[in-house]
């Protein structure tokens, strides 16, 4: 645990990032001739609740093996309150410390062959999410695991690693599973569940090679501040209601905008199509106020449905 | 009414809060005083005096919300030439944005992203809950985002409070009220208290009160709208200001959070938002406004 805050703590997790390869590299000299460029899987349990049961799932030899099997070489761990579980297991799995002076990180050899070794680092928390799923992006694509958490999810679509979701069936009315159905329903990912952990690496490998992530564009972060046509502007027009005056006048602006709008549309309908004028009736103008085209909310029903 | 507020007004700083505190607690001891020496005939009228006045005043703020169809106008997706909302002209805006953990504060950064313009005139205030130090370093990143973004005035100011969590993650609901009690007590201070960046000697009272509250699912949200609605009844912030926006969390796709459900039933939310059309349908009294915390890219 302490070292994993420590870890935390630190930052700066491109340079870590490059220290892990670099130590790597000049590492190829000694007994190790492992530069550690495989695939990297990244597993996530978020920041709020542990998951042990996902961290059990991860340090056993046959999905380690899985990993090895289909081509990775670096499994980074956010343990969140198990890290002491996660580093207990690790190492009863016959790990050794790595040579890089990193008390968080350790390799497990599963086989006399270098090509069966594959590095495990471990913390409680970072800072670095954005750049631990962009390490299993591409070259080579990685995947990241994690539980069915908002904050995850968004980041990682976001940055558009291959993904598997795996619902933490303890949380508050189980209600990470309604996220997994939505990655499902959006096909961003595999979803998984505890005891199958190895069918889903099988299954992103199908969606890796499928060329959703192997050819990507470079990733660029979004911009900040968002373009116009983007912004959200209802907490502006929430705020506006504390000056009732304020609201008035512009609400009474958009309306004129608006209705010079659909008259301009109006205009434009007669000159395509003859006969049209007929139908131009004052009354059946659209009138101030009316709500946008889309209807969403359906108040016919009755009551709230809690399920 | 209005005078016994200025008097709290000119107070200032904590002591509108010990006020308040004080105030509940000279009702407590009141009521149990009166119960033991009143007649009963005294007590039942007394509290029924109570309740009406309570039920009147819920109802009298909750006449005062936006409603349904102006939320949907106000969604509507922008098309280049529309009339936007304008309040760079306004005295104060004043946001309070309540972060809760992990995903919440994940949505709710995000959401802060998506609606920020910069402007001389608005100040922001984070609530966290504390010992979230992860909630604390992603306001850091984000406020110094605004900063490159806008290095001058245009960023406006900001503060943060830090209160007690209302619920744990597993935490059973019977403790819950204990710990909500104490957010709600934390709660007063975080609604009322003026922002050192804006003085009043400069600013009058404009920035006492924020605007808006920004909540999207933790418990403490709920706590901290609550609060606001009580001071509301009891005529202790005006009633233009303290107005709540409800963001149901990106992940609910069908079902509310017990949160949304306590928002939905109490109807003390202006707003109260969904950001999925699925839960939109099944929800009468929602406003869908789109992925509001996630506008991400299509697979492939």
């Amino acid at each position: 645990m302490v070292n994993g805050t420590h870890h935390s703590n630190s930052g700066e997790p491109e340079n870590k990032r490059q220290r892990i390869d670099g130590d790597g590299q000049t590492n190829t000299n000694a007994e190790s001739s492992h530069d550690w460029n495989g695939r990297q899987c990244f597993v996530t349990v978020g920041a709020t609740a542990g998951f042990p049961s996902l961290i059990e799932e991860i340090t056993t030899p046959a999905f380690l093996n899985c990993l090895i099997r289909h081509g990775y070489d670096r499994l980074t761990i956010q343990c969140g309150p198990e890290y002491q579980l996660a580093e207990q297991r690790i190492v009863s799995l016959g790990a050794r410390e790595t040579d890089f002076q990193l008390a968080h990180q350790r390799i497990v050899s599963l086989g006399d062959d270098v090509a069966r070794e594959i590095l495990i680092t471990m913390f409680a928390y970072t800072d670095a999410m954005v750049e631990n799923i962009y390490a299993c992006r591409q070259d080579p694509a990685g995947c990241v695991i994690s539980h069915a958490g908002s904050g995850t999810v968004i980041e990682v679509k976001r940055i558009n690693a291959p993904l598997i979701v795996v619902p933490n069936p303890t949380l508050m009315d189980n209600h990470q599973a309604e996220l997994a159905q939505l990655v499902i329903d959006m096909n961003w990912g595999v979803v998984a569940e505890i005891g199958n952990l190895i069918d889903a690496i099988d299954e992103i490998d199908d969606w890796i090679i499928e060329g959703t992530s192997d050819n990507l564009p470079p990733y660029t972060p979004p911009s900040f501040p968002v373009p116009a046509a983007e912004r959200v502007t209802l907490f502006d027009w929430m705020v506006l209601t504390c000056y009732p005056d304020e609201l008035a006048r512009q609400q009474y602006e958009e309306d004129l905008a608006n209705l010079a709008a659909n008259m301009q549309q109006e205009i434009d309908d007669d000159e395509e199509g003859p006969g049209a004028a007929a139908t131009m009736v004052p009354g059946q103008w659209v009138p101030i106020g009316t709500a946008p085209s889309y209807q969403v909310a359906q108040e016919t029903t009755t009551g709230m449905r809690i399920d | 009414m209005e005078d016994i507020r200025e008097f709290f007004d000119d107070l200032g700083g904590d002591s509108y809060a010990l006020a308040v505190y004080f105030g509940c607690l000279v009702f407590l001891i009141v009521s149990i005083l009166g119960f033991w020496l009143l007649p009963w005939s005294w007590i039942v009228a007394l509290a029924s005096v109570l309740i009406t006045f309570v039920i009147y005043r819920h109802h009298s703020i909750k006449r005062a919300q936006p409603g349904l169809q102006t939320g949907r106008r106000w969604v509507a997706p922008y098309k280049p030439g529309d009339p936007i909302p304008d309040t760079r002209k306004l005295p104060a805006v004043y946001f309070l944005y309540v972060l809760g953990s992990g995903g919440h504060t994940t949505e709710m950064i995000e959401t802060i992203k998506h609606k920020f313009q910069g402007q001389a005139n608005q100040h922001r205030r984070y609530i966290v809950t504390t010992g979230d130090n992860d909630s604390i370093n992603r306001i850091i990143r984000l406020e110094s985002k605004i900063k490159d973004a806008f290095p001058d005035e245009r960023r406006g100011t900001i503060d943060s409070f830090s209160i007690p969590r209302a619920r744990k993650v597993h935490q059973p609901l019977l403790t819950a009220p204990f710990t909500c009690l104490a957010t709600a007590v934390h709660a007063v201070n975080a609604l009322t208290r003026e922002p050192e960046a804006r003085p009043r000697r400069l600013y009058g009272t404009e920035f006492k009160y924020p605007h808006v509250i920004v909540t999207n699912g933790p418990a403490t949200g709920f706590i901290v709208c609550l609060v606001g609605h009580v001071l509301k009844m009891l005529y202790l912030v005006p009633q233009n200001r303290l107005k709540m926006v409800y963001i149901e969390s990106w992940a609910r796709t069908r079902t509310l959070s017990l949160t949304g459900k306590l928002f939905l039933w109490t109807g003390i939310a202006d707003l109260f938002c969904v950001q999925h059309r699925e839960l939109a349908e099944r929800t009468p009294g929602s406003l869908y406004v789109g992925q509001v915390t996630a506008r991400l890219v299509p697979p492939g």
